[in-house]
């Protein structure tokens, strides 16, 4: 059945048809609600959420980008938990899985035929640009990550933050000029084949 | 080529034509500035290799499935009712105080009509017509017969006595009887003098002329004769006229208050019972 179909299954109160939009967008929303929170354990709390929040509400969507529509419950939440660690700041020194043992890495869904070395490259790749990501103020995270990172266009990442299009430019703009200097901050630490063309000009 | 850094609007333009999110014309101005300025150029270099490096990265695996379970979304259910209380009790008690002041609304427009405000109003018509009403007396029964006695003198009154009817205001008999001559108390002498021989003789001489405006006219049988009011000027009748005139006006508005208070609280309490309720759903 196609999404639409699902949709309106699911706003019957088809349990079953939400599941399988659940099992379609989950690992779009808990990476996500990653890289927004840094913190798999607040990750997974917001991805729950979000997905709870979506079916008790999903009487209220009214069509269009469901993709978007998610996303913006994904980002509220995200920001709720922002907010809340400004309040009472707890910083773990590193991130927590379900049980509560520090974890070395997430689990990336990559590709497993690359060999252990290029692997290791996409890891410090990955964490480096994680860092960055990390610089960022939230309003400018949550742009870059659905346009370049979740691939959306303008207007629906515009729709997913319930900002104009023109807000959407203007930050992302300005959030990959950021991400681009903090790459450049720690150039040495990316693989040779990510670094800069001209170090000079850095 | 300029020496300048680029501006933020620079980098806009240069973000959004990777993008292709951007107008035929910007797109025109984009291209010729790659072509003439190498900072341009390496900035556009620099972002396309930030958007290239980010849109490589993959998806993070979600560490368990977040499909949901009948429990799940009934265990989440209550906990938004001790939210939903508080609006709840609003609109309850919104509802029961609409109802509340539309009953009192109800009631005060019913008992206006059964009230003493509705004999109040017809006691001020009956007051200014009241002269009107009793100047015309019915003929005296007993004019034919002389020598009959009046009723007056055998049994209870049939009549009122004028001074019933209209109690001579105070210390009006003094003043009288400064001015007539020589008979003391002139207004009471028909009163109290035989039964005369012809009915509705003129008043007797002993009320001076000049206070036959003061002094209710009446008859040696105690009758009233003629009375309007332009006979009894500033009389008590016409003073009581005006204090009961001025008491309905007063309770009129009160009455008039007391409904635009019930109206609008009863509509306002409705209105909050409706609100509260959208808001809920």
């Amino acid at each position: 059945m196609d999404e639409q179909g699902l949709i309106r299954n699911a706003q019957r109160g088809d349990l079953e048809a939400f599941n399988r939009l659940v099992i379609a967008y989950q690992d779009a929303i808990y990476s996500y609600a990653y890289r927004m929170l840094g913190e798999e354990s607040a990750a997974d709390d917001a991805t729950q959420e979000t997905f709870l929040a979506a079916f008790q509400a999903l009487r209220s969507f009214r069509g269009g980008s469901f993709r978007a529509w998610l996303f913006r419950i994904v980002t509220n939440q995200c920001y709720d938990e922002l907010r809340r660690r400004q309040r009472h700041p707890t910083t773990p020194l590193e991130p927590l899985g379900s049980d509560d043992e520090e974890i070395e890495s997430p689990r990336w869904i990559g590709d497993s035929s690359n060999s252990p070395e290029d692997q290791l490259d996409q890891q410090a790749l990955r964490e480096l640009i994680q860092h960055c990501l990390g610089e960022l103020p939230d309003e400018f995270r949550s742009v870059i990550l659905l346009v370049d990172v979740q691939g959306m266009d303008y207007a629906e990442a515009a729709r997913a933050l319930g900002k104009p299009v023109g807000t959407i430019k203007s930050r992302l703009a300005r959030a990959r000029l950021r991400v681009q200097r903090c790459l450049q901050t720690h150039w040495e630490l990316l693989p040779e084949k990510f670094r800069p063309m001209n170090k000079a000009d850095l | 080529m300029s020496t300048e850094p680029l501006s933020e609007r620079d980098y806009e333009l240069i973000s959004s034509y990777l993008d292709g999110e951007i107008s035929g014309r910007q797109k025109q101005t984009v291209e010729l500035r790659l072509t003439q300025d190498a900072r341009y150029k390496l900035a556009y270099e620099q972002l396309s290799q930030v958007r290239s490096l980010l849109r490589s990265q993959p998806l993070l695996r979600s560490p368990r499935s977040y499909t949901l379970s009948p429990n799940v979304i009934s265990v989440s259910q209550p906990s938004p009712k001790p939210l939903s209380l508080l609006p709840s009790m609003v609109r309850a008690a919104s509802a029961f105080a609409s109802v509340f002041f539309l009953v009192l609304f109800v009631w005060n427009l019913v008992s206006w009509e059964r009230s003493g405000l509705f004999a109040l109003e017809g006691r001020e018509v009956f007051s200014q017509a009241a002269p009107a009403e009793v100047a015309p007396m019915q003929p005296y029964p007993y004019e034919a017969t002389q020598s009959e006695q009046p009723p007056m003198s055998k049994g209870g009154p049939l009549f009122p006595t004028p001074s019933e009817l209209y109690p001579p205001p105070e210390g009006i008999g003094e003043m009288g009887g400064g001015g007539g001559s020589g008979a003391p108390g002139g207004f009471e002498a028909p009163l109290l003098a035989p039964y005369p021989g012809t009915l509705l003789a003129a008043p007797t001489a002993t009320v001076p002329p000049d206070q036959t405006a003061l002094a209710t006219p009446v008859d040696e049988h105690g009758r009233v004769e003629q009375i309007n009011s332009s006979n009894i000027p500033f009389s008590e009748g016409q003073a009581r006229a005006e204090t009961e005139e001025a008491t309905a006006q007063a309770s009129r508005r009160a009455w008039a208050l007391r409904q635009l208070v019930y109206g609008v609280l009863a509509v306002s309490f409705a209105l909050l019972a409706l609100r509260s309720g959208k808001r809920r759903t």
